[in-house]
């Protein structure tokens, strides 16, 4: 951004002349040599070279002196008139020439932060894991986890893709079919064949124990059979495959412990060895061991008893036992009886061993599933998204591949992917293959090694001529694609968006498409991501108050305070209303709990429902529990953290911080130090060196000292004096509670809507925002306002912004 | 020390292809015998190095002596770690000049962690240009980390993920690790013990067959020589700090690579009898933050314990919290967040509070001292023995953050080459001196590291 030499000059002349004059007289007293206050200085602009790089620190002065914060309130202030001058020519200076182009600035390289590639492997992959829960937490830049800047790689960090990519296409290619094969069954009780029918009607009854603690004698239940023989049906095989045979059988041992064994023939034909049926098992089904092909065409199938006795030797052993001679009295052990609190005896077994002393068989019923092949539409939608292919006698293996590679590739680099990657992806595939693995193990392989390459883990945009001096360019259609749903959704674009890209049409859809992306389920991210790092939120699964002093707080109070900031949050997006609402709106969102904890009558049940709040106590976001738990202590409130939250991120003016080496407030524990709360902070404000800052956080937070450390409303404070929550704001407005705090908040609209998309900006570009930027947040709060504050309106001027939109080939170093 | 690590490269070579191997005990004597068996069981009894820091400062007037010398008397926070006060060495006097702020303000505690073990200087600001030094772990790292499968392993109890801000004006980045592998790249450190584990003894089930281990690890090596081609492409046309978080990407695929290549040649080792897979899932969202510090905190000392013993790496780092920590200790009777707390402005109260808390965090110490103590080597000392552990914090007393007479302890004997059980006074002297007096004992020596001006006599 190197002006003419010319222009350079006459700049500095113009700051020599109008703004240094002003500084020295009230600024460089405190900002004016290595000793300077807060390590800020002023008096480093001293020629053209150092006033082009002083953007920073000139930005910081225009903000402080527009909010009137300095110079002190102690010190002399300047005159309207001696300030005004100052202001507008700072104004214009960082803004850059208002007629020439915008700097978009330059977005470093970013890495998927934890909840974007939870997310990615969501949309990809159409599978519930979130492998990045385990990864380690993402550092924050500028207030947000997708600063591109802090967000590093490591060893560890890489070997958690390594895994997460194998586990991720596992659960996505190797599922269970979810249409399971077709199932043909029959009852054995009727079915044609060598031993007695049975009534198939016959249900199980609980038998009664045997005289002496005997087993449960059976009632019994389908085909019996006494002695070896089988039973057949016909059935017409519809088309040519590998099915599997089940049979569903119950048995009883004979005198040797030999356990009953079926086997299953196919025309007469055994098919696989037999089966053998496990007495003791419950309900059991015995698969045949192998799929057996088949033939389309009509087949017998037969199930044959292999091991009892002959029908010769039951008849003697009947005739030798007439007390067994009635067939339902056959002793063979129902598999269905209840045994749970009532074991067999030892020697159960042998009580029940038929009068051949051979075994005995029921048999239930008998299936046959398949074909067995995995068919795509049996498959679950994950299956289906990856293998777009199936090699066949149509299509060889490296075909259907390569199409597997190209589509999945495409979607995974959010961008078509190049022939010569191609090329590579599918070596590694020919290398795969080449060692006869299954077709599904070689696309998991390659498919693997695209879910940990640079170009899926990083949201690449390239310049287009690198390491020279390229200049401001803009996206191309699928960088702008990834920059949207990254920003509303958290991962990557949908079909419509890359359709859009894919037509070059996206640049020109964007309006209707941001609506589109709001109105998506998907948007629930911005609440996840931006709204919980906005507010801090995500502090609130670590907030530990004392329970001895607020015995009411507990796991399910902690879940629905956070709870209803989400649902309030959301609201404000899906039902695109005024951002001045997050200030002051008369509505919320409880459970029984939190209605409970708020006072609020008649809610019942876990759910969440939207109430309308009486005016006077709640009313947006700064009266809910949530914000006024994550801003105190443990054991007590805290208005300077209260303040200090407000005036961070509803006002976009945060106090410095405490100078080193002089101790932050003492923020005592009850009885040490005498006093309110408001008489011990003002004891503390007594030191000037303290006094700017916490006037202004202190102000803002008595206001809410009628909320206690969890957020429930008092009237006491803890040593039973009544609460006093009169404030001033900073610039000396005063107010009474926290219903004229919000007004007074919502007075400065123009402030928070400012403060508001400052960090909306930030988390869009995923990068700190830079004097340069001026223009661009000028362009949003201007938008915002001329449409009621409406929240789309502040997201569609973020991303109509050439910020949003376009690349700086280099990078600036404006900033501090 | 140079010498040592000679010979025993110089011995190794001469066993043949098991090298690589983290020298185990029962591996020598059937290949040596006699004299030359125990010369080399001295040699290879590895030496390790680890970093315990804990935040917000220590109750000074609870923890150092008035006496110098080995006759002082040991002060009520340092009362868990009496029975080892032979085995440790107590330095005061210590100071890390590149945590003042020389003109960038406030951010102490940033600056503190950023600086401890680097001694550099980190560049104010929130995300754009990080820029601090390389640590003094890692720098061992890149002297004798090939030598393990990790060259070095970062530990942490909190992954701040909840913390929000972390103002001032400085990058999160800063406060959330002591480790920097260059002067831009931090190190982020893994707070989940479950996760540690599973890196620890992922070379393998011992029950799998050598050809399915194979095809495993060459499934491994292929993806990633597709990807390092892949990133190389990438790297030539990008720029500036895009080109920077490539180098990183590489790096780290490298390294990968590299311990590949070394567990190769392993068997599948695993763990050792009685240890167990840590049961805590710190992912878990709807637990309570200060039962899970509780829980975390042993269970990484386990891990560290393991790591060490397995010969897994020699190098750790390991916050017990981090700067800035708002962490509360019920258990310890201190239901108070840690860093406001620490602000006492004087008061005897709060006092009493930060030194329970320090003298929580001693307790964990003596839990990891007496772990390792109870470990013997190959050389007949323990891992205790032969190591040197450092304790301290980079912020002397809380409410002051002042960042000289810093608290410091030298645990372990370093293989017979320190001589604890004394309290060792400095006159401010740089801690980066220190730690250069420790990679000199591990066979990592380096001419100097960020401000240090030379080396602090310990024998």
């Amino acid at each position: 951004m190197a002006a003419a030499p010319a222009a350079a000059a006459g700049k500095w002349d113009d700051y020599h002349r109008t703004v240094q004059p002003f500084f020295a007289k009230h600024c460089f007293e405190c900002h004016g040599d290595e000793n300077a206050e807060n390590g800020f200085r002023l008096d480093l602009i001293h020629d053209e070279a150092s006033l082009e790089n002083g953007a920073g620190a000139l930005s910081k002065a225009f903000d402080k002196l527009a909010a009137h914060k300095m110079p002190p309130r102690d010190e002399p202030q300047p005159e309207a008139a001696e300030v005004a001058p100052v202001l507008d020519w700072l104004k214009t200076q960082l803004a850059g020439d208002p007629n020439g182009p915008i700097n978009p600035g330059r977005v470093t390289l970013r890495r998927l932060n934890r909840a974007e590639y939870n997310n990615t492997i969501r949309d990809l992959l159409a599978i519930d894991l979130r492998p990045a829960d385990s990864f380690p937490a993402d550092d924050l830049g500028y207030g947000f986890d997708n600063n591109g800047d802090v967000l590093s790689m490591a060893p560890v960090l890489m070997e958690k893709y390594l895994a997460a990519a194998n586990v991720a296409l596992e659960k996505a290619i190797f599922a269970e079919p979810v249409i399971p094969p077709p199932l043909q069954s029959w009852e054995a009780a009727t079915a044609e064949g060598t031993v007695p029918k049975s009534d198939p009607t016959a249900s199980v009854t609980r038998g009664t124990p045997a005289v002496g603690g005997g087993p449960r004698v059976a009632i019994l239940l389908g085909r019996i059979f006494n002695y070896s023989g089988e039973i057949h049906v016909d059935h017409d095989v519809p088309v040519d495959g590998e099915y599997v045979l089940r049979v569903r059988a119950y048995g009883t041992p004979g005198a040797k412990r030999d356990r009953p064994q079926v086997a299953f023939l196919v025309d007469g034909k055994m098919v696989q060895k037999p089966i053998t049926v496990v007495e003791d098992q419950k309900n059991a089904a015995f698969d045949a061991l192998d799929k057996i092909p088949l033939t389309a065409g009509r087949h017998r199938i037969t199930l044959a008893f292999l091991n009892g006795a002959t029908e010769e030797e039951y008849a003697a052993a009947l005739r030798k036992t007439p007390a067994a001679a009635k067939p339902a009295r056959m002793a063979v052990v129902n598999p269905n009886a209840d045994d749970d609190d009532d074991k067999p005896a030892k020697g159960a077994a042998a009580a029940a061993v038929s009068p051949t002393g051979k075994p005995t068989l029921g048999v239930i019923g008998f299936d046959l599933e398949g074909p067995m092949a995995v068919t795509p539409d049996r498959m679950p939608e994950s299956y289906r998204r990856v293998m777009v292919a199936q090699p066949s006698a149509t299509v060889t293996k490296a075909e259907a591949a390569e199409k597997i590679v190209r589509h999945f590739a495409s979607r995974a680099y959010r961008r078509p992917v190049r022939d010569d990657e191609v090329a590579r992806l599918m070596a590694l595939w020919a290398k795969a293959d080449s060692d006869g693995r299954p077709f599904e193990r070689s696309i998991d392989h390659v498919l693997q090694a695209v879910l940990v390459s640079p170009a899926f883990l990083f949201r690449m945009e390239l310049d287009p001529q690198p390491g020279e001096a390229g200049g401001v360019h803009t996206l191309n259609d699928y960088e702008l694609a990834s920059r949207l749903s990254y920003f509303l959704w958290a991962s990557m674009p949908d079909d419509e968006l890359f359709d859009l890209a894919e037509q070059g049409q996206l640049h020109q859809n964007l309006d209707a498409q941001v609506r589109r992306m709001l109105q998506d389920p998907k948007s629930a991210a911005l609440v996840e991501n931006f709204g919980s790092q906005w507010l801090q939120l995500r502090a609130m699964a670590n907030v530990a108050p004392d329970t001895k002093r607020f015995p009411d707080f507990d796991e399910p109070l902690r879940d629905a305070m956070t709870k209803e900031t989400e649902l309030f949050f959301n609201a404000i997006v899906q039902e695109d209303r005024s951002v001045l609402d997050f200030i002051n709106a008369d509505f919320t969102y409880v459970n029984e709990r939190l209605a409970r904890h708020y006072g609020i009558p008649g809610i019942t049940g876990e759910n969440f429902r939207r109430v309308t709040l009486p005016p006077g106590q709640r009313g947006g976001l700064l009266t809910q529990a949530s914000i006024l738990t994550l801003t105190s202590y443990p054991n007590r409130t805290s208005p300077v953290q209260r303040g200090k939250w407000v005036l961070e991120n509803l006002l976009d003016a945060a106090p410095p911080p405490p100078p080193p080496n002089v101790p932050a407030l003492a923020e005592g524990d009850k009885a040490e130090t005498a006093g309110t709360m408001r008489q011990r902070l003002e004891q503390h404000r007594a030191n000037p060196q303290c006094a700017v800052c916490h006037e202004q956080m202190d102000g803002i937070g008595f206001a809410l000292e009628n909320f206690d450390a969890i957020g429930a409303w008092r009237t006491q404070d803890t040593n039973n004096e009544k609460i006093d929550a009169r404030g001033t704001m900073p610039g000396g407005h005063a107010f009474d509670g926290p219903a004229e705090l919000r007004r007074t908040i919502q007075a400065q609209s123009e402030q928070f809507a400012r403060c508001l998309a400052n960090k909306m900006l930030t988390f869009a570009l995923g990068r700190g925002l830079q004097p340069y930027d001026r223009r661009t947040t000028d362009a949003i709060v201007a938008a915002m306002k001329s449409h009621g504050n409406k929240f789309s309106a502040m997201i569609e001027e973020i991303v109509r912004s050439d910020a949003f939109q376009k690349r700086n080939g280099k990078p600036e170093r404006g900033d501090t | 020390m140079s010498q040592l690590i000679m010979s025993r490269r110089t011995m190794l070579r001469g066993l043949g292809t098991a090298i690589a191997l983290p020298v185990l005990d029962a591996m020598i004597p059937g290949r040596l015998a006699g004299a030359e068996a125990k010369a080399a069981v001295k040699a290879i009894a590895p030496r390790r190095l680890a970093w315990l820091y804990v935040p917000n400062g220590i109750d000074m007037q609870n923890w150092t002596p008035a006496a110098v010398g080995s006759s002082y008397e040991l002060k009520p926070i340092l009362q868990p770690v009496a029975e080892f006060r032979d085995r440790f060495t107590l330095i005061s006097g210590l100071v890390c000049d590149k945590a003042n702020p020389h003109g960038d303000g406030g951010g102490d505690h940033g600056r503190a962690s950023a600086s401890y073990l680097t001694g550099a200087q980190a560049r104010k600001t929130e995300g754009a240009n990080l820029k601090c030094g390389l640590s003094a772990d890692q720098a061992a790292a890149n002297k004798i980390g090939h030598l393990t499968k990790f060259p070095s392993l970062e530990l942490g109890v909190e992954d701040g993920k909840q913390t929000g801000r972390c103002d001032n004006g400085y990058s999160c980045a800063y406060y959330h690790t002591i480790s920097w592998r260059s002067e831009t790249t931090p190190v982020v450190k893994d707070c989940d013990p479950r996760s540690v584990f599973d890196r620890l003894f992922s070379n393998g089930d011992p029950r799998e067959s050598a050809e399915s281990r194979a095809r495993r690890e060459n499934d491994h090596k292929s993806i990633l020589d597709f990807v390092l081609d892949d990133a190389g492409g990438f790297e030539k046309k990008l720029t500036y700090a895009d080109r920077q978080k490539m180098d990183e990407y590489l790096t780290s695929v490298r390294e990968i690579e590299v311990r590949l290549e070394k567990a190769s040649l392993e068997p599948a080792a695993p763990p050792p009898a009685g240890a167990v897979r840590p049961d805590l899932d710190v992912h878990a969202t709807t637990r309570d933050g200060t039962d899970k510090y509780a829980a975390c905190l042993p269970l990484m000392i386990d891990m560290l314990v393991l790591a060490f013993q397995t010969d897994r790496t020699r190098i750790v780092t390991l916050p017990f919290a981090d700067e800035k920590s708002n962490q509360t200790y019920p258990w310890a009777g201190a239901n108070v967040p840690h860093h406001s707390t620490s602000h006492h402005m004087g008061d005897a109260a709060k006092k009493a509070l930060i030194a329970k808390i320090n003298t929580y965090h001693v307790e964990q110490l003596a839990y990891l001292l007496k772990k390792l103590d109870a470990i013997k080597e190959a050389n007949g000392a323990s891992i205790l023995d032969n190591s040197l552990i450092s304790y301290g914090s980079n912020i002397s007393d809380g409410d002051r953050h002042n960042h000289d007479d810093l608290p410091q302890l030298l645990i372990g004997r370093g293989g017979g080459t320190v001589s604890p059980g004394r309290h060792l006074r400095c006159d401010d002297v740089p801690l980066n001196n220190l730690w250069l007096s420790m990679l000199d004992r591990v066979g990592a020596p380096l001419d100097r590291l960020g401000d240090s001006t030379g080396r602090i006599a310990l024998a």
